[in-house]
């Protein structure tokens, strides 16, 4: 089986660009769960327990943000580093405030992708282990 | 009983035979000792007054001549033979010492004009005596009297006092005077007396003049010719005057010059001959110059007179008779020797100007000044314009009689006022006219005209907009600033250039752009200011709307590309390992094109952040040298085709936004490799020094004209290519880049030389250790 740690969830509401992710990510020999909306995503962190979470800042249903700092304020789920992605202007500023971890701009190269995925879960063994 | 030496027939001889002497302290004559009766012999014989005191009890003698001096129901003729204490009691005081002083030591004493106040005519009088007292000696030859020789001098005396009290009087006179008088003395005219004023004008105090040559101590006097005059007036007699002769005199430290009036009189001894000089003076400076100032006020006004070719006139308004100069009939189309009338005059008025002549003369008679204008009609029938200005003079009961004036031709002035109003009205039609909002104001800033656009656009009257100002209409967010710039620029004299929102007539705010240029004269000082005030809200809305729609369409772009990447990459990858080399290479074009689209949104996005001023910069400590390091590194896969020769050397700590400071250097070695088709070498620099790290990057390409390295960080300027294709892009990499740079408080610059290559570079300051 994978590393223990290996569980990423994906949200991102382009089916396109959440099916590429997935497939990067994959294989990596991640174990990929995806979602593309954000509603319902607190009880679904809780049933599916990832490692971290990769999510769009824009997402259908529930802002991205919003659901950033739920997770983060959330005790049960504060420790799972969360990755924003996002094309929009500033996306940076509004994902450091949402209290994400890391934060990738679109387009990104993959290589970015994998890095970032990567240190995400090295942080995740590091503060969830 | 007959004594020999008392048979004198006089009065006082008679006393002396007549009265009984027995009784006395001396005795009967006969017992006289020889002395005695000699003296007696002498002083009853004598025609001068004498008096003798006799004896140790100093009995009293005396002779006719003596005799008046007592007076009429005085001591006479009681005191003969009486002791002196006695009988001199009201004086005892005064000449006992005098008496004593000769019969002790036998000396003769003299007193002159000495006052011995004696009781006579019924009172004690001021008598005053001029006497001398000798001892008489007896046949022992002690002295056994004393024989008084004297003279009243009472009335010599009196008139010498009145001579004295008339010469102080005099002295006090001159001293008082409210003229300056001097007195000058013997032939070198030494002061003898100066009063005050005398003093003042001489510019001297009394201390120095007196008793000392005038010419001594004012010796700027000497060569004005002053010596001579004084000489002359002593020699000659003849007296001296003067008026208004101007004088150099020393007043303190200063030479001034005074006009005076003066004169100088001989002044006679009594013998008749001249022993001094008076002078008399006054210093009329003050009205030589208030005499001198109308004067030339008087030449001014014949000058301005003669200048503005004004015709003067006087208007007697109780016999309607009129004086006028030879301008005044030119101005009427006469000769000047030609005689006119006042009513000939006013037959030239024109006929609609009556009424204005008439309440001008009316207004005139109330407020002392007249003044009007009006057309004449010269005897051609020609049309001129006059201006009429005068005062009006009053009889002491306040009826008018008089007025002086001038009247000048204003036909010229009147045409160009003419020619003014009729511009003025071109141009408020013209301005009128305009869509846009234009108005003036005057060099303080204060605005004095709209055009009706103004008034159409706000709703407002003129009225309304001067009470309360044209703030009013601009919206209060924006008065702060435009307050401030419009002051700006009224002090600085720059154009005004501002972006504010009026208030429409119908409560809208719509964005104006004004703009608002001072209008000088020759001497460059402003005069007035011109501004127009155009409606931008459309074209404001517009860009505002651009900027979105760039902003938003960056963003759509970015989701496709985002998946183009990532798939291309993903199939990079999976066929990575594979032989095919037509897949390879057409994803790797893919990948590239990809890269160049990914850059063209990145820096719409960019110019929109700028645009919006929302561009926002993370900072964090970094090195600089090795972000270089880093970069070339990557830039050198992607462009194997050039060299970039760069070493790092040490290390350079900067606080900025990492990813934009790649962003700025990526697009240099970029723009170093694009401009560079020919050559291969591209070189990286870096300097620091206590302050700033530079970044330099040269290349040998094709370089930028002098002209263009002006141009090139302005928004959408491209070099100007071999084609277009050549150099593709946006043309707003560098424009970007010193935006990042400038918010950075960094410099950014460009050297360079076509055909020879450029140097690009930026700094930024150090961080903070």
């Amino acid at each position: 089986m994978e590393n223990a740690k290996n569980h990423i969830l994906v949200i991102e509401d382009n089916e396109d660009i959440l099916m590429m992710m997935e497939m990067m990510l994959r294989n990596q020999q991640y174990r990929v769960s995806k979602k593309a909306d954000g509603n319902g995503v607190e009880l679904l962190i809780k049933e599916i327990q990832p490692d971290i979470i990769l999510m769009d800042m824009l997402l259908s249903g529930v802002d991205g943000t919003i659901v950033c700092k739920q997770i983060k304020e959330n005790p049960a789920t504060r420790h799972i580093p969360i990755i924003m992605v996002s094309a929009l202007t500033g996306g940076r500023g509004k994902s450091e405030e949402a209290g994400a971890d890391f934060f990738l701009a679109k387009p990104f190269e993959m290589e970015d992708l994998l890095a970032t995925a990567a240190a995400a879960f090295g942080l995740a063994q590091e503060t969830g282990g | 009983m007959k004594i020999k030496f008392l048979n004198g027939d006089g009065e006082m001889s008679e006393l002396i035979r007549s009265k009984d002497w027995s009784k006395t302290a001396i005795g009967s004559p006969e017992t006289w000792p020889q002395s005695l009766q000699i003296s007696l012999n002498i002083l009853l014989n004598s025609k001068f007054p004498m008096f003798l005191w006799w004896g140790p009890q100093l009995i009293c003698f005396y002779n006719d001549a003596y005799r008046p001096s007592l007076g009429i129901n005085g001591k006479h003729p009681f005191i003969l033979g009486m002791k002196a204490e006695e009988a001199w009691v009201e004086v005892w005081d005064i000449i006992k010492p005098l008496i004593d002083q000769v019969m002790e030591q036998a000396e003769s004493v003299w007193h002159e004009d000495m006052l011995v106040p004696i009781y006579r005519n019924g009172a004690i009088e001021d008598v005053y005596w001029t006497f001398s007292y000798s001892p008489v000696f007896d046949d022992a030859e002690k002295v056994a009297g004393v024989l008084v020789t004297c003279t009243e001098t009472t009335e010599k005396v009196i008139i010498k006092k009145q001579l004295e009290e008339n010469e102080r009087k005099l002295r006090l006179s001159i001293l008082q005077a409210p003229l300056a008088i001097g007195i000058f003395r013997g032939p070198d005219h030494v002061t003898e007396i100066a009063n005050s004023k005398a003093l003042e004008l001489w510019g001297r105090k009394e201390k120095d003049v007196l008793n000392k040559p005038i010419l001594d101590v004012m010796p700027e006097l000497a060569d004005q010719g002053i010596k001579q005059l004084l000489d002359d007036v002593y020699e000659t007699g003849n007296r001296f005057a003067a008026v208004e002769l101007p004088v150099q005199i020393l007043h303190g430290d200063q030479i001034e010059t005074l006009y005076v009036n003066f004169s100088y009189e001989p002044l006679y001894d009594t013998q008749g001959k001249i022993d001094g000089i008076m002078t008399v003076g006054m210093d009329v400076t003050q009205q030589v110059m208030a005499h001198k100032k109308v004067e030339k006020n008087e030449e001014k006004l014949n000058i301005v007179i003669t200048a503005r070719e004004l015709g003067v006139f006087e208007i007697n308004l109780l016999t309607d008779e009129i004086e006028s100069s030879g301008r005044l009939h030119e101005i009427f189309g006469y000769t000047k020797e030609e005689k006119l009338s006042h009513a000939a005059l006013i037959g030239h008025l024109h006929p609609e100007d009556a009424q204005t002549r008439k309440t001008a003369f009316s207004e005139a008679y109330k407020s002392g000044v007249l003044y009007y204008e009006s057309r004449i009609i010269l005897r051609d029938k020609s049309l001129r314009w006059i201006e009429v200005k005068g005062k009006v003079f009053y009889q002491n009961n306040g009826e008018p009689h008089l007025i002086i004036g001038t009247l000048s031709d204003i036909t010229d002035v009147k045409k160009h006022q003419q020619i003014l109003a009729d511009n003025e009205r071109k141009f408020r039609l013209l301005a009128d006219s305009m869509p846009q909002h234009i108005w003036t104001a005057d060099p303080g800033g204060n605005l004095n005209y709209f055009n009706k656009s103004v008034f159409d656009y706000s709703g407002l009257t003129f009225e309304q907009i001067n009470k309360d100002g044209w703030m009013q209409i601009v919206h209060p967010d924006d008065r702060e600033g435009n307050a401030k710039t419009w002051h700006d620029s009224v002090v600085s004299g720059s154009d005004f250039l501002f972006e504010h929102r009026f208030r429409r007539f119908d409560g809208q705010y719509r964005w104006q752009l004004s703009r608002a240029v001072p209008q000088k004269d020759k001497e460059g000082n402003i005069q007035m200011w011109v501004g127009t005030s155009t409606d931008i809200h459309d074209i404001k809305e517009l860009e505002q709307q651009k900027d979105y729609f760039i902003s938003m369409a960056s963003h759509e772009l970015k989701t496709p590309v985002t998946s183009i990447k990532g798939y291309v990459q993903i199939l990079q990858s999976v066929y990575k390992d594979k032989e095919d080399d037509f897949l390879k290479n057409t994803l790797k074009i893919i990948d590239k094109q990809v890269l160049v689209l990914t850059k063209l949104v990145t820096e719409l996005l960019d110019l929109s952040r700028i645009k919006a001023g929302s561009l926002e910069l993370s900072i964090e400590k970094f090195d600089l040298a090795e972000l270089a390091d880093e970069i070339i590194d990557e830039i050198k896969l992607i462009n194997p085709g050039h060299t970039i020769d760069f070493s790092k050397e040490c290390v350079m700590e900067v606080s900025a936004d990492r990813q934009r400071i790649s962003q700025v250097m990526i697009n240099f070695l970029n723009n170093a490799i694009k401009y560079s088709p020919h050559s291969v070498c591209i070189r990286v620099r870096m300097v620091k020094d206590d302050r700033e790290a530079k970044v330099i990057v040269q290349d040998y390409g094709i370089g930028i004209s002098k002209a263009d390295q002006q141009k090139i960080f302005e928004r959408f300027y491209r070099a100007e290519g071999i084609s277009e294709k050549t150099f593709p892009g946006f043309g707003i990499g560098l424009f970007i880049a010193a935006e990042i740079i400038s918010r950075h408080g960094g410099n950014i610059g460009v050297e360079s030389e076509p055909g020879k290559g450029s140097s690009f570079y930026f700094s930024l300051p150090l961080a903070a250790p």
